[in-house]
């Protein structure tokens, strides 16, 4: 392979750290396999590595991706492994492939939803029909936002007796990104919410194929 | 990670302070008859993390196939309040058990102001404070790192202190500590079977009484079993002892984000404020081959794309220039950078500085320590003017234009001339840049005085010299920024009251304990950072104990007292101090122990040593 797609999760410890903290930790990842990795140019030569979409501190993910190139191109079973062995639990590698779309193509994230919260299944998924307007914060302005165009599907399941399950596919490409914690604030606008525990679990194309 | 944490992390500053987690994690099964020792740093994870005697104690002991060692770091006190508001007591990184339920911890004091967080983590781990008051269920306590070369203010709150070099210490108190637990001994039997390992100091075998003056009258072991002297330990070979080539490498950013290694122990320079190049006498180095290897296994294992070579001295590895190549051999391709620590001015030169330093360091430190000449050789620095200006011009050459300057204030015989030596050394490097060929077109130079107190320390020749009070360090402290006029002068300097607490502490006795546990009471933590130093409170702390500062910090001690680490043996000899404290006051220096050996007395300690008789 000369051109690397890596998919991994993101869990446990590594939901604590932020994604410049990632970013440095995937450098010394590939520092660490020993492949030929190809490097930028200029004074201050680094990996060059680049991610599909940033992810929220604590939240978690099966389905994160960084793509980098190879200099020689080395077979995939060795790549595989090499990887497998640079990277930490917390940071488990799942497997890699030659990119099939672009990066940008990355066009809407599936995610799972824990919210513990005594709100039942139907209380919740009345609040979520009709309009969604949640507060959004910017470094200049507050405003209001109407997010309904950006949740492309919404389930609600039941969970147990504090917690409701939501699962929904939303926006999310590097130039439009619906944060799901946006959701969750929706919920806490008309019940508590006590905590909640957010899971991406697919990346998707805009016509929602699985994106490889 | 400890899943506990998983609720309150939401709720602190830098929650990947506490999951751990990390690439490297050494996380060991938990097994029938092994010993599980937490190793602590009194402080937060950043700092902890950056700390390399950490990582070598930490891998030599998981090096033991019945050991189990594991990491805890102070946590900053967000993090301890929602400790204490859940009930969770302090635990370790890898599998969260708590402190209280290992069989050994083991505490590294690199400074004094650290001690309060020693006991914020007892406390936080729900451990009596007080030795005398842990039973036997409770860890073993040890403490180690260079405070222990005056353990005696945190006598009462530690088992047992590990003196000197730990790699080989540790291991054998760990399989004794096997043995005797599973023989089912006590702990006051282990504790006298443990002080026969080189090094090893029990506090509580030992009684100490005062004179009504307060100095020592007396400091005699109570059992036969305690040794009249503990001798510190080293390591002998240092080529053969254990170095981690496997280190955890962490997710967040911390102070040192790179590879440590290790060139050399012990320093042959005798400055005489400095208590490192005393106490890790005698001299001895790595060889090139074996540091070559080191490091190629260490980039490897890690990840990181910088090299430190460590040393209290780096100029003076006597195969630097060998070493220097054997690694740029392999690091250029591999993008990996090489770095020194401030080296010395007079052994400092162009071929060494093109070779590590890269293109985008703009900045070089050196240490001068005094403004003047005779200062200079109060303090034994054998640094000229000369040597200083020309290491600077070397720099300019470089492309080097941010240049930053080490200075103490504080030092003996220091008149208010010294101190706007200070000033006129610095003007004269800014005068010099701009009459340098090398001066850079547009381009500007910047020096940065940084200048602290001096903090006289145990078995140092400064020793027995008072630190100066509050109002004169400031009164100093201002002198020389009124003496700086050049804009091109940037200038620092430390906090006096923070300096004067590291006094007290530093040269300190078991008198001090009480004002240890109010404080801890108080909250009293995290001294040695702005957000929480509180000079008053600490000034209240003593009044209350009824313990007067000056007494430990800003008085002259005469040679003949016995002082609180007097029955520590780290080689160099109590007459070579004091001769050579006189010297300081006559303004007479010591060659270098390369040039000509004084008899301090630490080649009687053996090992590898690369320049004792």
């Amino acid at each position: 392979m000369l051109s690397v797609r890596v998919f991994f999760e993101k869990k446990n410890g590594a939901k604590f750290i932020s994604h410049l903290d990632l970013n440095r930790a995937v450098m010394r990842i590939l520092v660490r396999t020993g492949l030929p990795v190809v490097y930028s140019q200029g004074f201050n030569p680094h990996i060059k590595v680049v991610f599909a979409l940033p992810l929220s501190i604590y939240q978690e993910s099966v389905c994160e991706v960084f793509d980098f190139k190879l200099n020689e191109d080395i077979p995939k079973e060795i790549v595989s492994e090499s990887l497998s062995k640079a990277m930490p639990d917390d940071l488990r590698f799942i497997s890699c492939e030659e990119p099939i779309y672009k990066l940008g193509d990355v066009a809407k994230a599936e995610y799972e939803i824990k919210v513990y919260t005594k709100a039942t299944k139907s209380e919740v998924e009345k609040i979520f029909d009709g309009d969604v307007t949640v507060l959004r914060k910017t470094k200049t302005r507050e405003f209001e936002d109407k997010i309904n165009d950006r949740i492309f599907s919404l389930e609600v399941f039941d969970d147990s007796s504090i917690s409701i399950k939501l699962k929904c596919i939303l926006r999310a490409s590097n130039s439009e990104y619906l944060n799901p914690q946006y959701l969750v604030n929706h919920i806490s606008k008309h019940y508590d919410v006590y905590d909640c525990e957010i899971k991406r679990t697919k990346l998707l194309t805009e016509a929602e194929e699985l994106f490889v | 990670m400890n899943e506990k944490y998983s609720l309150l992390l939401k709720n602190v500053e830098k929650p990947g302070r506490y999951t751990g987690g990390e690439f490297g994690e050494h996380k060991k099964e938990k097994k029938e008859g092994e010993v599980s020792f937490g190793f602590c740093f009194p402080d937060i994870y950043e700092i902890g993390m950056s700390n390399l005697g950490m990582k070598i104690l930490v891998g030599a002991l998981n090096e033991l196939d019945f050991v189990r060692c594991e990491r805890c770091f102070a946590p900053w006190p967000d993090m301890g309040r929602e400790l204490e508001d859940y009930g969770i007591p302090l635990g370790t990184l890898e599998s969260g058990d708590p402190l209280g339920e290992f069989d050994i911890l083991g505490f590294s004091m690199g400074y004094e102001l650290c001690y309060t967080n020693v006991l914020y983590m007892l406390k936080l781990a729900n451990i009596p404070l007080y030795a005398k008051d842990r039973d036997d269920d409770m860890p073993i306590i040890i403490g180690g790192g260079t405070c222990a070369y005056n353990p005696e203010p945190m006598a009462d709150f530690f088992d047992l202190f590990s003196i000197g070099e730990g790699e080989y210490t540790l291991c054998e108190l760990a399989s004794l500590y096997k043995k005797m637990r599973d023989n089912g001994c006590t702990k006051t039997e282990f504790i006298k079977e443990a002080v026969k390992i080189d090094g090893i100091y029990a506090p509580s075998l030992y009684d100490v009484l005062y004179n009504d003056d307060g100095t020592m009258k007396s400091f005699e072991p109570n059992v036969d079993e305690a040794p009249k002297k503990v001798r510190k330990s080293i390591v002998k070979d240092l080529d053969k002892s254990f170095f981690p080539e496997n280190t955890v490498v962490p997710y967040i950013e911390t102070v040192h984000d790179r590879v440590m290694l290790e060139v050399s122990r012990g320093c042959l320079r005798g400055c005489r404020f400095c208590q490192a190049g005393m106490v890790y006498r005698p001299y001895r180095e790595k060889t090139p081959d074996v540091l070559n290897k080191t490091a190629m296994n260490c980039i490897k294992n890690s990840g990181y794309n910088e090299i430190s070579m460590m040393s209290l001295s780096i100029s003076d590895y006597t195969e630097l220039r060998d070493l220097t190549t054997k690694l740029l051999e392999w690091t250029d391709d591999k993008k990996v950078s090489l770095s020194l620590p401030s080296m010395r001015v007079d052994s400092f030169y162009e071929e060494l500085m093109e070779k590590v330093m890269s293109v985008r360091q703009s900045g070089i430190t050196f240490a001068p320590e005094a403004g003047s000449q005779r200062m200079r050789d109060v303090i034994n620095k054998n640094v000229t003017e000369e040597s200083i200006l020309t290491a600077c011009e070397t720099a300019f050459k470089g492309k080097k234009s941010n240049i930053k300057l080490y200075f103490m204030n504080g030092l003996p015989t220091e008149t208010d001339e010294d101190i706007v030596a200070i000033a006129d050394l610095s003007q004269k490097i800014v005068d010099s840049y701009f009459q340098s060929p090398s001066r850079q077109k547009g381009k500007n130079i910047s020096v940065t005085v940084s200048v602290s107190c001096l903090v006289p320390k145990p078995f140092t020749p400064f020793q027995w010299m008072p630190q100066d009070s509050i109002d004169e360090l400031k009164r100093k402290q201002m002198l020389l920024k009124n003496s700086i006029k050049s804009k091109r002068i940037t200038y620092n300097y430390h906090d006096a009251e923070v300096s004067r607490l590291e006094a007290v502490f530093a040269k300190g006795d078991r008198k001090l304990s009480k004002a240890l546990a109010l404080a801890c009471e108080k909250g009293v933590k995290f001294d040695s950072w702005d957000e929480y130093f509180s000079f008053s409170e600490w000034e209240e702390i003593f009044n209350e104990c009824g313990i007067d500062m000056d007494f430990y910090a800003n008085r002259t001690i005469s040679f003949d007292e016995l002082l609180p680490w007097d029955f520590i043996d780290i080689g160099v000899t109590k007459q070579f101090l004091i001769s050579e404290a006189k010297k300081a006051l006559n303004c007479e220096c010591t060659p270098d122990c390369r040039t000509k050996c004084s008899g301090c007395g630490a080649n009687k300690l053996g090992g590898e040593r690369k320049c004792c008789p």
